[in-house]
């Protein structure tokens, strides 16, 4: 019973919901704070993203006529439970050093229905905009998809005794020093990271959102709350990409003495640089995307696996 | 009578009865279908547990060759037969309203009933020749049942293909037995034990692999199943591509892969390549297909490539995976096939195009197909996730043995599941979601004689999922010695993985619940109806220009440069072993042709060779014979 108890306390305060959705919200206001001195701008307070999610509580929700009213409220919730849940299984597997839920497979898997919650809420809002945004969000998961595993399996590769378990991975760079340090696992790191600028969707490939043709396409119709859940979602898969990619590949987290600056570095960096690019691109359309990311990224990915294979 | 005929006498008997039964005679017919189906099912169930039960008798002398009606009850058979006789059950029960009054229902319930009765004979017999008997009747009745379809013509195309495949490959199984008879003497299946060392050894397995894998319909020998979809009445591909097939054949190709014949790493990888290339290769068509049925079928070759993927690896836990793929298969994609003939049912089509925005109108149906859809495409924690999971987590193993390229296949298997996500989105939102095309406004929810049915298998995929303890101890287990250690609660611990999902099941549901917290707290109950925004044009009454269909969704996919040719080639069906065996026929054909000219001397003179031919053969025979007498 204590243990049950645990679980859920896990899952909603530390490391789990609430946490994640307020270190997620902090890193939003990060990413606004890089984006306005890219800018010349000032940017705003540090307090802004909450003040946001606040009024959007306080505000009515509009359910469109003729939506599928259940679909269209449960799928996004769906996809924060998820990010809540893999956030949980990351922290916990650095914090207990052991398995927590699931493994590496389990945290693709479970990575993937943020999106999937996206793509079904919109086609139930029966918008056609929205749907336009849908069929892109689903042609944008089956583009970085494959590079993206590929990647995320380089590290599985580098391990030995290979292992899916997270806190297995974990364990053999505490002994043998960060993935990081070999060649093929650097290709599979910037694979990565480009994989996760089309996950959350940030320019250049924010395609299914499309201000400018779609006007937040998937999103259009989500007011009130309901866009709180969908804005909260998408702050909470910002921060726990960079940590599922510090677990994987640099060393986990380490939460002791100067360990715990060292993490935050290492997060920050990810941040950065996900927020550079976010900035200093236009968008793509999404037949480039495609190609983009099933031509050289999967080439890069390809080598980087052949690499690790190798030994390298 | 022995507990073990049961399932294979009395719907045997009762679909004799429903044939002889005139046609205008009503609910007779159908009330003995399911007392017959019920009893079944009850037996299966009752006989688990009561293994090793064997039944044999002598069937046939020939000279000193004695055929003998051999039935043998192990576990892997004892639970392939439970699900036999639940799909059966079930798909009778959906029948009954299903069927219109333009169907043949005499027919149809005895072909129904035959098929329970000969798929528990074949997963029963002990004996190889008994069980090529049942085989080869379930060919036949599956042909008779395409031809039952509504579209005579598609139906007909459909009934041809799929009797030449099924009965090609059936004559691989055969000649593959008698070469077992050959070499072993005996056909009783618990007693081979053969080395797939040598050429002899290895053309046997892969004669039957032949036959396993093109009922189950793995690439290359799966386009039989397409194009039975496109005639065949849904309840029946729900009835048999979709689920007993796939038992039956993966139940052969596990029985002949790891009981009768050891095989080596070659033959192993042939199985891994066969698997991931079905995996990829069918998905992508799926993809792009416009008929739902059609669209359903791909999806039942694609995942073979997981099961016969997993069993091809060799690792206890990548068989097993293959095996619970096996029984989850049969269970999401028959769900599937039913949530498709609701559809079909209500609006009268099955086109993509002229579908749209039913989840209000067909709840049920809706909800269903969704669970379905999720588990095939592997989302957690459906009964599809636990399978796959299982089977990465084979391949994964096998790489931690040094086997390197293992991660070509773990890729292919991976991507391929994001493919049948992208495809399964596509059949939900032009099904269900999205706007409702006006023709379809006065479209209700099907009765419950169809629902029921489609309740029962989406739980099935959610108690498999969350519970997957149960059926993996149950069933899976005992077959492959020590696959998956179940830990505390209902935690699955394997050497290199671990997932539990009872309690990320669990987590997830309290997420969504202080999700709907936030809403109730965020005043849901201020929630108001209000018109969809689209870019500012009020949008009318008619919202019929509006419908984007699910039919182009994936176009940007199908017109990428490095695919459009194999769209291309494979819309050729270049492909197709049944189209290229075709052509290559044709040749020969038309070299034979060119032999007959009509003239009477010609064809006399060819026979007298054909004679001369006979009784040399004969006279050498006698001759031989003659010699080693003296």
């Amino acid at each position: 019973m204590a243990s049950t108890l645990s679980m859920i306390l896990y899952f909603i305060i530390f490391p789990g919901l609430v946490f994640t959705a307020v270190a997620g919200l902090m890193t939003t206001w990060v990413d606004r704070k890089v984006s306005a001195l890219v800018q010349w701008r000032v940017g705003p307070p540090w307090y802004q993203p909450f003040a946001d999610i606040l009024k959007l509580m306080g505000k009515e929700i509009v359910i469109p006529e003729g939506a599928k009213r259940t679909g269209f409220l449960v799928a996004p919730l769906a996809g924060l439970a998820a990010v809540a849940l893999v956030s949980t299984m990351l922290w916990l597997a650095s914090m207990r050093g052991t398995g927590f839920v699931g493994d590496l497979i389990g945290v693709i898997y479970l990575l993937t229905i943020p999106s999937l919650g996206m793509i079904i809420g919109a086609s139930a809002s029966g918008n056609p905009l929205a749907s336009i945004g849908a069929s892109r969000e689903m042609k944008l998961i089956l583009a970085y998809e494959l590079p993206f595993v590929i990647a995320i399996f380089t590290a599985v590769t580098k391990v030995s005794p290979m292992t899916l378990k997270l806190d297995g991975i974990l364990e053999y760079q505490a002994v043998n020093g960060v993935l990081l340090g070999n060649l093929s696992c650097i290709i599979a790191f910037v694979v990565a990271i480009l994989c996760a600028q089309a996950k959350l969707t940030y320019p250049p490939f924010d395609i299914p959102e499309a201000e400018t043709e779609l006007m937040d396409g998937t999103h259009m119709e989500y007011s009130g709350p309901a866009l709180a859940v969908v804005k909260v979602t998408q702050a909470m898969m910002l921060f726990t990409l960079p940590v599922f990619f510090i677990t994987i590949f640099w060393g986990g987290l380490q939460l002791t003495g100067w360990g715990i600056l060292y993490t935050i570095v290492k997060y920050v960096i990810i941040v950065t640089i996900i927020v550079l690019i976010k900035n200093t691109n236009p968008r793509v359309r999404i037949d480039q995307a495609v190609r983009f990311f099933w031509g050289p990224v999967t080439v890069l990915a390809v080598i980087g696996m052949i690499l690790a294979v190798l030994g390298l | 009578m022995s507990p073990i005929l049961i399932p294979i006498v009395v719907p045997a008997i009762a679909g004799g009865l429903c044939f002889l039964i005139p046609r205008r005679v009503k609910y007779v017919r159908e009330a003995i279908s399911l007392i017959a189906l019920v009893w079944a099912f009850v037996s299966t169930l009752q006989l688990f547990g009561s293994w090793p039960l064997a039944y044999t008798k002598d069937w046939m002398v020939l000279g000193n060759f004695t055929v003998q009606f051999d039935l043998l009850l192990n576990h892997f058979s004892s639970f392939v037969i439970i699900f036999v006789g639940l799909f059966g059950l079930l798909i009778g029960l959906y029948s009954m309203s299903w069927l219109s009054k333009e169907h043949d229902g005499r027919r149809y319930y005895a072909f129904l009933l035959w098929t329970v009765a000969a798929s528990c004979g074949a997963v029963l017999s002990n004996s190889l020749l008994v069980m090529l008997i049942f085989w080869e009747a379930l060919t036949a009745i599956l042909v008779f049942f395409i031809v039952l379809g509504r579209k005579k013509d598609e139906a007909a195309d459909g009934a041809a293909k799929s009797f030449i495949m099924l009965g090609l490959s059936d004559a691989a199984l055969f000649i593959a037995i008698a070469m077992i008879w050959m070499k072993s003497g005996t056909l009783s299946m618990s007693e081979l034990s053969i080395f797939a060392g040598d050429g002899a050894t290895i053309t046997m397995y892969l004669l039957m692999m032949v036959g396993a894998i093109t009922k189950a319909g793995a690439m290359p020998f799966h386009t039989w199943i397409p194009a039975a979809a496109k005639g065949a009445p849904t309840p029946v591909m729900a009835l048999l591509p979709a689920s007993i097939d796939k038992l039956l054949g993966i139940y052969l190709l596990a029985r002949i892969s790891l009981d009768i014949f050891s095989i080596g790493p070659g033959l192993q990888l042939t199985l891994m390549t066969i698997g991931a290339v079905t995996i990829l290769g069918a998905v992508l068509m799926a993809l792009i297909q416009h008929d739902l049925k059609v669209l359903l079928s791909y999806h039942a070759v694609s995942q073979v490539g997981y099961m016969v993927l997993g069993i091809g690896t060799g690792i206890p836990v990548g068989i097993a995976g293959g095996i619970f793929h096996m029984l989850n298969h049969a269970i999401y994609k028959a769900c599937l096939f039913l949530s498709a003939g609701s559809i079909e049912k209500q609006t009268g089509t099955t086109e993509i195009s002229k579908l749209g925005g039913l989840a209000r109108a067909m709840p049920i149906t809706f909800a269903a197909c969704a669970i379905a859809a999720f588990a095939i495409s592997g989302i957690p924690p459906f009964n599809g996730f636990v399978s796959k999971w299982m089977v990465y987590s084979g391949l994964v193993e096998l790489g931690a043995r040094g086997f390197k390229p293992y991660w070509i296949f773990l890729i292919a298997a991976l991507f391929g599941s994001a493919l049948t996500l992208a495809s399964f989105v596509k059949v939900l939102y032009s099904g269900f979601l999205g706007q409702r095309p006006t023709a379809l406004a006065k479209v209700r929810e099907s009765n419950w004689a169809m629902t029921v049915p489609m309740i029962v298998l989406a739980a099935l995929c959610v108690v498999f999922g969350v519970w997957a303890k149960f059926p993996l101890d149950k069933f899976i287990n005992p077959i492959v010695h020590g696959a998956v250690a179940t830990g505390a609660g209902g935690s699955l611990d394997i050497e290199v993985g671990f997932w539990d999902p009872t309690v990320a099941t669990g987590l997830i549901v309290i997420g969504i619940i202080i999700g709907f917290g936030v809403f109730a707290f965020g005043k849901l109950a201020k929630r108001r109806a209000g018109r969809i925004f689209i870019g500012g044009t009020v949008p009318s009454a008619n919202m019929d220009p509006m419908h984007v269909t699910g039919t182009g969704f994936y176009n940007t996919i199908k017109n990428e440069t490095r695919l459009r040719g194999l769209f291309a080639n494979a819309e050729q069906r270049v492909f197709d072993v049944y189209e290229v065996g075709g052509r290559v026929g044709n040749v020969f054909v038309q070299g034979l042709r060119s032999l007959h000219d009509g003239v009477l001397s010609t064809y006399l003179a060819w026979s007298v060779i054909g004679l001369g031919a006979i009784v040399f053969v004969l006279l050498t025979a006698l001759l031989r014979e003659l010699a080693s007498r003296q």
